[in-house]
């Protein structure tokens, strides 16, 4: 499998309040990979990490084959990004920042500008500084798709729109990558969003990549086991245990990842009754995760 | 090239209102001090008096030149800042490239001050009957102005993309540590090490010496 993203081993530190740690991250060319995790768990950092913004203090960073930071000019050639606040020019004009934009890609799509400034509503003469936070995000989701990217890259696309407008932008979005076979990072604290477009799920949080997994596994992959006489031994199981719960003398709740029905009987020859095993939903499957996470680390300091 | 240009369009767009303010002041200079200073002199005058008359011209055009050369520099960095440069950094164009392009933008449009004082240096020859050992130097005296103009300018702007939002506690910084140490060193210091110094700083090639040399838009 090609990936379109490849990061490895990546450190990066902003003095003593935050840092990036041993983050090893892959996205397969053509998957739409949701980038989830809760604010200030190092998503947008990451995203600037590997559109170069940045320059990481340790691992290595590939964006559509090129070595990141030192080639990123080449990479960006390729790449639609999306920020998560405005960052165009506000005192130029919807088409002045097309015009702008448009100069530095050899792809650009002029007349897929137009149709999506015109399925957007946007005023070809409106400042961008005046454009509604739903605009603003409308415009640069035109400009990323129009450059004809082979790779877009959204942190928050969607966040603090109107569902209206969300739902415009998602659809815009989906017709793009159909149409295109392009990859899609697009970083959320959305899960039930991310759940609707991705096929791939990456979870950060505390500066860590906590779980990298297909969305299908991250969607039934993840139970909650009711469990009577829950052994207490966590080496040689068969899943991974996110969480336990005692409730009661005997029984327990037990959050686990990588569940399948046949392990069933690993729980039975060590000494357990499974009295049911719950679906969770994505949201749920998410908090667990990260909460799973952060018990391993406070277990490991 | 048509990224340049395109920079360059959107760059006048923000710095032209600056610019051409820069470019009337820059013209308005001569013809205002002539009118302050030699209007009302007979018209024969000593050739010394007419000398006098743009006697405040160094100061003047100086003044301008650090402001105007600030105000051109830090524009564009400022709307840049408004994106937090994240705009500029995520297009395909080496950071390196796009600084240089900025620059390079700035310093064409100074030209256009540069130019507004040689004309309006001639228009206020062309006003005055000069005797027969002066001349006139408006081309010397625009390009001198330039010079003047682009050292301020790549002052400002090498201040701003190296300390960023910081540039203006740097500028505090560093007067407040020269301007107390230039107080010391002239009050009490050696007279031949002050001499010395004055002499580095001011006389060429030191790199002051565009500034202190006495500004003449008409001499012998």
């Amino acid at each position: 499998m090609s990936h379109a993203i490849s990061i490895r081993n990546l450190d990066w530190r902003a003095g003593k309040a935050f840092a990036i740690q041993d983050l090893t991250m892959q996205v397969p060319t053509g998957a739409i990979y949701g980038f989830l995790g809760p604010n200030g768990s190092g998503k947008t950092t990451t995203i600037r990490l590997l559109l170069g913004m940045m320059s990481p203090d340790a691992g290595s960073i590939t964006v559509l084959g090129e070595s990141i930071p030192k080639s990123a000019h080449l990479a960006l050639a390729r790449v639609g990004y999306v920020p998560e606040r405005l960052h165009l020019y506000g005192r130029l004009t919807v088409d002045e920042s097309i015009a702008y934009h448009r100069v530095f890609y050899p792809t650009f799509d002029s007349a897929e500008a137009v149709r999506l400034r015109e399925r957007f509503a946007l005023q070809p003469d409106q400042k961008v500084a005046q454009l509604s936070k739903g605009q603003a995000g409308k415009l640069m989701l035109l400009l990323a798709l129009s450059q004809r990217a082979e790779l877009l890259v959204l942190d928050e696309p969607t966040d603090g729109l109107d569902p209206v407008i969300r739902r415009e932008v998602l659809a815009a979005l989906v017709e793009y990558v159909a149409a295109h076979k392009a990859t899609v990072l697009v970083s959320s604290h959305l899960v039930h969003e991310q759940e609707r477009i991705c096929d791939w799920v990456g979870v950060m949080d505390g500066g860590r990549l906590v779980a990298e997994l297909p969305m299908q596994e991250f969607r039934g992959g993840i139970k909650r086991l009711k469990l009577r006489h829950a052994p207490s031994a966590m080496s040689g199981m068969p899943f991974t245990l996110l969480s336990a719960e005692s409730s009661g003398a005997t029984d327990a709740e037990w959050v686990v990842r990588g569940w399948r029905p046949e392990m069933q009987a690993w729980l039975q020859g060590a000494g357990a009754e499974v009295r049911d095993v719950m679906d969770l939903d994505l949201e749920d499957s998410f908090v667990e995760l990260l909460r799973g996470a952060r018990h391993q680390t406070q277990e490991a300091a | 090239m048509i990224v340049f240009q395109r920079i360059f369009a959107t760059q006048w767009q923000w710095t032209r209102v600056a610019v051409l303010s820069l470019a009337v002041a820059s013209f308005a200079v001569p013809t205002a001090l002539w009118r302050l200073g030699g209007d009302n002199l007979p018209a024969v005058v000593a050739p010394f008096v007419i000398v006098e008359a743009f006697r405040t011209l160094g100061p003047v055009i100086i003044l301008i030149s650090l402001l105007g050369a600030f105000v051109v520099a830090v524009l564009p960095w400022t709307v840049d800042a408004e994106t937090r440069h994240v705009y500029p950094l995520s297009l395909p164009i080496p950071w390196r490239r796009f600084v240089a392009f900025r620059y390079s933008v700035g310093a064409i449009t100074l030209l256009i001050p540069a130019i507004a004082l040689y004309l309006g240096g001639w228009f206020v020859v062309w006003q005055i009957t000069l005797p027969d050992v002066l001349r006139a130097y408006p081309f010397v005296l625009a390009a001198r102005y330039y010079l003047a103009l682009l050292l301020a300018f790549s002052a400002s702007f090498a201040l701003q993309y190296v300390f960023g939002r910081r540039a203006t506690i740097a500028v505090l910084f560093i007067l407040l540590a020269v301007g107390p140490l230039t107080f010391l060193v002239a009050a009490f210091g050696d007279p031949a090490i002050v001499l010395t110094l004055k002499r580095w700083l001011l006389e060429w090639p030191g790199p002051l010496s565009l500034y202190a040399e006495p500004w003449r838009l008409i001499d012998v």
